[in-house]
């Protein structure tokens, strides 16, 4: 049984979703309420855009912000998110915080 | 299904009332053969495990016997015996009980084998009072995080162990409950236990508003109200 510690808390319109990796990257994403755990689909997340397109990118500090011209990674950050069944389009995007 | 336990907060963030109704205890006893693989450090709680956590005794648990002989601060005393066995060290002297610091009887390797208990011991008052004020600015501060407009603040939050629910009233009183993770009702429990809060407390004209609760019958029926919604998960 992992431990996995705090997994999210619920208010009367959003929830927030956290997952922690044990290099300690924090990933929370908001959400609406009827969405489940989405730890897995954090920890993917993590390991297949962050890493690879951050992670691995040697121009990019995982210490400072990660600035908006790195396109890449936000493109393919854009492409999972509108890929997960729970996304919905609205005329004001959803916002996925990741630090 | 369980309910842990039950805190009022007050409108400035401080608790007023913790009712603790099953906390489960953490403890493992255990026999140790020299050299003992946890590396121990000395902290304001007592003498703690910093590295080498195994076989369920983790990092941050604290040595709270050895030998059956319960620990206090960072050091244990041996009481008096009235033989002294050969084979012994200098710890058994007869009327006399010493003192031994825990770290440095436990880096001598003549006191082996010994028999260890590891635990985790429970939030002391002072911890319980800062805990709660540190949750009325967490739920403030989950207000402002929404995405949305007119948030709440944090209504449930899950960890893998248990389930807090805070059911804030409209006069800013924060009713939180611990719970198992998969118990039900927890929103209907705490409305109740408002009920109960305005009967037992607000109408005692003894009792002044934000201030602790010292009421035996409001105790008495937050218990009552806590066995009822761990038996019947589907109605109350």
């Amino acid at each position: 049984m992992k431990k996995e510690g705090f997994i999210s808390f619920k208010t009367n319109v959003y929830k927030l979703n956290y997952y922690e990796t044990p290099t300690g990257f924090k990933f929370i994403m908001n959400t609406d309420l009827n969405v489940g755990n989405i730890r897995d689909i954090l920890h993917q997340l993590y390991s297949s855009i962050f890493v690879t397109y951050i992670v691995k990118n040697p121009l990019c500090s995982t210490i400072e912000t990660i600035n908006n011209d790195n396109d890449i990674f936000i493109e393919k950050l854009d492409e999972f998110i509108s890929t997960l069944p729970f996304y919905v389009q609205t005329i004001n995007n959803n916002t996925v915080r990741s630090k | 299904m369980v309910v842990h336990s039950f805190y009022v907060i007050n409108r400035s963030g401080g608790l007023i009332y913790s009712y603790e109704h099953s906390i489960p205890k953490i403890e493992f006893e255990k026999t140790f053969s020299y050299p003992l693989e946890f590396v121990l450090k000395q902290s304001d709680k007592g003498v703690q495990v910093y590295f080498g956590q195994r076989d369920g005794i983790k990092v941050g648990h604290i040595i709270l016997s050895i030998n059956g002989i319960p620990v206090r601060g960072s050091k244990i005393d041996f009481g008096t015996s009235t033989t002294v066995t050969s084979g012994d060290g200098d710890d058994n002297r007869e009327g006399v009980s010493t003192s031994r610091d825990i770290i440095e009887y436990l880096q001598d390797s003549t006191n082996y084998p010994v028999t260890i208990k590891f635990g985790r011991t429970r939030l002391n008052g002072n911890e319980k009072l800062i805990l709660a004020s540190i949750f009325h600015s967490m739920y403030a501060i989950a207000c402002q995080l929404s995405p949305e407009i007119n948030s709440s603040g944090i209504k449930e939050l899950e960890t893998d162990q248990y389930k807090l629910y805070c059911f804030q009233t409209i006069t800013g009183l924060k009713f939180v409950a611990l719970t198992d993770p998969k118990q039900a009702n927890v929103d209907l429990f705490l409305k109740r236990t408002y009920e109960l809060y305005s009967d037992y407390a607000l109408k005692n004209p003894f009792y002044s508003i934000d201030q602790p609760i010292w009421c035996p019958l409001f105790q008495q029926h937050i218990q009552q109200a806590i066995e009822m919604v761990e038996k019947a998960p589907l109605t109350l």
